[in-house]
């Protein structure tokens, strides 16, 4: 069995790997990529507080949504995205993936790597696509009699039935009539130009696989003024590329077609079932990715000279650890409090070694330091990926509080931050404190920079490889005692430990983080229209104290998810 | 006479096969990652790229010039001003072999080659060959300044950097070993790239290896997917095209441009637009002696082959600039075509006889031109070829092309006023249309004609050549008038140190 590739990680900023030797100019890169700061004051993205209802003490939205009229949505199509490739791919012949499949480009806006904008297709990508699917048809034949089996018969009847369950599950439905009759046609001329019955499905499974029915996940419009249900093929491939990453199972397919997806209770009832199934583990991994920045931690996207016990072992563990981590969180009915508060993980023999922890023979969850670790944020994954090849980035960790777990919105920063940064006369061996201290003395930085470093700062226990570290190799001390305004309320925290959690009890973290699983779900930024599912969604959350299971099961009985409305 | 190619000689093998044997492989991949030609969105036709094709002999007008100045002395200018060509007969007596293709043409009096006259180098031809596409001083007494108009041109209208810039076709199938480059040069000054003066060799060169005979006997799944890759893509087109009625329009833009590209794609690997772009068939190619044709005496039947060779270069976008080069007429013509095969030039008596023609009317000159009009009849065929060949856009291929028929003198005495040019192809550039002669209102150099050529293909505000006057190199003004050899307009009032070698844009 193929073990499936990762997903491609897709993140906001991918310019933050460009090798940087010392902290100075990894800060100053840092600076101008910062996404900058927010310059409103209640610091909340459309759709939060904006609708009918009023904002709550608790920050949440009491929206007051017509019981009368559904709560549909606007959703583009888009394309596969590279991570929900390569899994289908394994999903439906359980053959490595083609590495020309073209992965995402540009900047994403939720920092989701499905968002429509970012898997467009471009000239060079067609090509690319045709590249793929041949990869993908060369590697058939050797599978054919595990895939199909009739296909000792090698006839054209075995032909029709790969369509009808390969073809069903690639397309996410039944082909259509014509769409069968044209890569039959395919089939046939391979056949009757003397190609072998394996190589002949392997040049209709080429074209297959670059028909739009498969690249696409498209839904039929709706009519001006009106909200359509979706369709119950429709539900199910929604379901199956949140939960799965993926497409429908023959399960989810045939309940779909037989007109059992057509309510809410089933619907859930059907997420019930993918979210137990191992296949969900991938859904959570690429959110909880995505939404983290964690980037799968590479060895050459860090400086071996200064972490030369950095090996593909060790890399290899903090990611698996990262995705273990999350799933058992998830599925252990784990709150987001004491996600981001508590500190736990499941360790390997190598992160054994690396927390400095009895070693153990298998992966094995363990309680580390309370005094040093702090739940998800302190995760060497995320640490590792909100940081530079040799340092630390106080902007991006300080950001990705901000930004992530608070849903603040951002702005650019300003054009001469580069140049700032560089005109500043820096210490010798400079803390991120003291750069920091200098940043927030010119007026033109201050305002930004008060809001994203405090948090920042105080994961600078943190290296660039996630690693604790007690000073710094120059041998300062580091401080990680300050102020953190977060709307009218000032945080005063004393390290990581205390500031995460104060931030795990603040109401924004539980409605932003409803927001992130619904931008994760339907890939793109929440509109005003959204204002009912987010309240609703919120509302699961908190009602369940803000378990992640609910989070991720709320979102399918929102109408947004069952209902669709006209562009 | 040379017997005409018909298409049906210069028919290749399947297209699609072409396309996808190993030189065939060579040439998609350039092609499929190059700036592929861009449709409008929403499907409307492709847009060809522009081509160059430059068309070089030697000894400029090769009659004439002893009336230093004076266009009408001449064999080569249809007119002493800018009109019509004329509608029946001769266009001139140089010129009457290309009657065919006059309405195809514009000829050019007013142009010289200034930059020649910043060298103290008093031979008469080398100055002119570092010079005249170069358009900049030399390096050295031997070497030139840099690249020719036609390496240069190339590096701006090429697809990509994996397209050659520029591919010399020499005409004259001469032995191999007396073939030299020379005015065309590439980068840096170093010789241009040229094939091979044989067909033969020179198909080989560009297309790669011929296809087997017969397909192999058993096809590979690689094989199979490759064979099929365009009856798929068009099929798939078609998916996107039937789903995009079905979807909003955010959706259906999507599924539109990926439809385009996917158009594009299949165009690039052999699709449904570009027929015409074939690979030459060897075995329609006559077995030449290529050693018995030091003086020209097969030029006339082995040429169109390379003329063939050069056409479909341009066709199957291996390159976009191309020259054919009729290197014989440097001094081994005799033009025997020309004469029904008893030529009275002697053998390596060219250049003499041309010296011996200042005198337009002498009875020497009289047999240059009639000599000359195997080189007209040459390029007609080449015109009228470009002419036959349906281009990506589905235009003749010489409507997107610019030809340059020039010379690196203008007189044979080595006077290099006057430069005798004739575009033709790319009618949209030509404003006041063509079959016309124009007599430029002012004088212009070597350099302002490519600025002129460039702006027409597409390629504005880019100044070609040198840009000075004539005494940037501290040649003596004395020197530079012995040069110049020339009185009236283009006398010593004109060829002067302050001249500059750009005098701007101009009107044809």
């Amino acid at each position: 069995m193929h073990t499936p590739l990762p997903p491609a990680l897709f993140v906001v900023s991918d310019v933050i790997w460009t090798p940087v030797r010392t902290l100075r100019s990894a800060l100053a890169l840092t600076l101008s990529l910062a996404t900058g700061c927010y310059t409103g004051l209640d610091g909340r993205a459309s759709g939060d507080g904006d609708g009918d209802g009023e904002a709550g003490d608790d920050g949440s939205v009491a929206a007051s949504c017509d019981p009368d009229e559904p709560d549909a949505s606007f959703r583009v199509g888009r394309r596969l995205s590279r991570a929900e490739y390569e899994y289908v791919i394994v999903d439906l012949f359980d053959v490595v993936p083609s590495a020309k499949f073209p992965g995402p480009f540009g900047a994403s806006q939720t920092g989701y790597s499905t968002e429509p904008a970012v898997n467009v297709v471009g000239e060079v990508g067609v090509e690319d696509l045709m590249i793929a699917a041949e990869d993908i048809a060369l590697a058939l034949p050797d599978r054919i009699d595990a895939l199909l089996p009739c296909a000792s018969d090698g006839d054209r009847a075995c032909a029709q039935e790969y369509l009808a369950t390969i073809g069903r599950r690639a397309f996410r439905r039944t082909l259509t009539d014509s769409e069968r009759e044209m890569l039959l046609a395919t089939y046939e001329a391979e056949r009757a130009d003397e190609g072998t019955f394996p190589e002949a499905i392997a040049v209709m499974t080429a074209q297959m696989l670059q028909m739009p029915a498969f690249l696409y996940v498209m839904e039929a419009p709706a009519d001006d003024g009106e909200a359509r249900p979706l369709s119950g093929l429709e539900v199910a491939s929604r379901l199956s590329f949140y939960l799965w990453n993926s497409v429908p199972d023959d399960e989810l397919l045939g309940l779909a077609e037989n007109g059992d997806l057509d309510d809410a209770d089933a619907v859930y009832e059907a997420a019930q079932r993918m979210f137990d199934d191992p296949k969900a583990r991938r859904g959570f991994s690429r959110f909880f990715r995505e939404w983290t920045q964690a980037r799968e931690l590479e060895v050459t996207s860090k400086d071996t000279t200064l972490f030369p016990f950095l090996d593909e072992a060790l890399a290899d563990a903090i990611n698996d650890s990262f995705e273990r981590y999350v799933t058992d969180a998830v599925r252990s009915g784990t709150t987001l409090a004491d996600l981001l508060a508590e500190p736990k993980t499941i360790i390997n023999a190598p992160l054994a070694e690396f927390y400095g922890v009895d070693p153990v023979d298998d992966w094995t969850k363990i309680d580390l330091d309370p005094d040093r670790y702090a739940g998800l944020v302190t995760q060497p994954a995320v640490m590792a990926g909100l940081a530079h090849a040799t340092e630390t980035s106080y902007v991006l960790r300080g950001r990705f509080i901000r930004q992530r777990l608070l849903c603040e919105p951002a702005l650019p920063p300003p054009g001469n931050a580069m140049t700032a940064f560089n005109e500043l006369d820096k210490p010798e061996d400079p803390t991120a404190r003291e750069l920091s201290d200098l940043v927030l003395a010119r007026g033109d930085c201050f305002g930004c920079h008060q809001l994203i470093d405090p948090a920042g700062l105080a994961l600078e226990h943190f290296d660039a490889i996630g690693r604790y570290r007690s000073e710094y190799p120059s041998g300062k001390s580091i401080e990680t005692t300050d102020v953190m305004s977060v709307d009218d309320d000032e945080l005063e925290f004393d390290g990581p430990i205390d500031l995460m959690a104060q931030i795990a009890l603040l109401p924004q973290v539980q409605n932003c983080f409803a927001r992130q699983v619904f931008r994760y779900e339907a890939s793109r930024m929440e509109t005003d229209d959204d204002a009912c599912a987010i309240a609703q969604l919120s509302a699961t959350f908190t009602e369940s104290e803000g378990r992640l299971d609910e989070a991720f099961l709320a979102v399918v009985r929102t109408e947004a998810f069952m209902y669709r409305r006209a562009d | 006479m040379a017997r005409r190619l018909t298409n049906r000689d210069a028919r290749g093998i399947d297209r699609r096969r072409f396309l996808m044997g190993a030189g065939g492989a060579a040439l998609a991949l350039p092609m499929l990652r190059a700036f592929a030609p861009r449709s409008a969105f929403g499907g409307g036709d492709l847009v060809a790229p522009k081509r160059i094709v430059i068309v070089h002999h030697f000894h400029g007008r090769m009659t004439g010039g002893a009336a230093a100045g004076n266009a009408v002395a001449d064999n080569w200018s249809p007119s002493g001003s800018t009109g019509p060509l004329p509608a029946t007969g001769d266009i001139s007596p140089l010129l009457a072999s290309i009657g065919d293709v006059r309405d195809r043409i514009v000829t050019i009096d007013g142009v010289d080659d200034l930059v020649r006259h910043m060298t103290g180098d008093a031979d008469g031809h080398r100055p002119a060959n570092l010079t005249a596409l170069t358009c900049v001083p030399p390096a050295t007494q031997y070497t030139p300044g840099g690249a020719s108009f036609d390496y240069e041109a190339g590096l701006l209208l090429r697809a990509s950097s994996s397209q050659r810039a520029s591919i010399v076709f020499p005409a004259s199938a001469s032995d191999p070993s007396r073939y030299t480059t020379y005015p065309f040069y590439g980068a840096n000054g170093t010789p241009g790239y040229a094939v091979s003066p044989s067909p033969l060799e020179a198909l080989v060169e560009v297309f790669g290896p011929p296809m087997p005979a017969e397909p192999p006997p058993t096809k590979t799944l690689r094989d199979r997917l490759s064979g099929r890759r365009a009856s798929i893509l068009d099929a798939v087109a078609g998916e996107y095209t039937s789903l995009s009625k079905k979807v909003g329009a955010e959706d259906r833009a999507q599924l539109e441009q990926h439809a385009e590209f996917i158009r594009t794609l299949e165009t690039h690997l052999g699709g449904s637009l570009n027929a015409d772009c074939m690979r030459p068939m060897e075995s329609a190619i006559p077995a030449f002696d290529m050693g018995s044709n030091s003086n020209g005496l097969l030029d006339a039947t082995i040429t169109p082959w390379q003329i063939e060779n050069l056409v479909m270069c341009l066709a199957c976008d291996v390159t976009r600039v191309a020259s054919l080069h009729f290197f014989q007429t440097d001094n081994h013509s005799t033009f025997p075509s020309a004469f029904d095969g008893a030529s009275p030039i002697p053998p390596e008596q060219l250049h003499t006889m041309i010296h011996e023609s200042d005198n337009p009317d002498s009875t020497t000159a009289q047999v240059i031109r009639q000599g000359f009009g195997e080189i007209g009849m040459l390029y007609t065929r080449l015109i009228q070829r470009l002419a036959e060949v349906t281009d990506v856009d589905g235009n003749p291929l010489l409507d997107n092309t610019l030809v340059i028929w020039l010379s690196e003198l203008g007189y044979g005495s080595h006077f290099n006023f006057n430069i005798p040019i004739v575009m033709a192809g790319l009618p949209s550039a030509f404003a006041e249309g063509q079959g016309r002669h124009v007599v430029l209102p002012k004088r212009h150099s070597m350099g302002d004609l490519f600025t002129k050529a460039l702006d027409m293909v597409g390629v504005p505000d880019h100044t070609f050549g040198y840009q000075g006057t004539i005494g940037d190199t501290g040649v003596s003004q004395g020197a530079i008038a012995a040069w110049a050899g020339y009185g009236g307009t283009t006398g010593e009032a004109f060829v002067n140190a302050n001249r500059p070698l750009h005098a701007g844009d101009f009107e044809i």
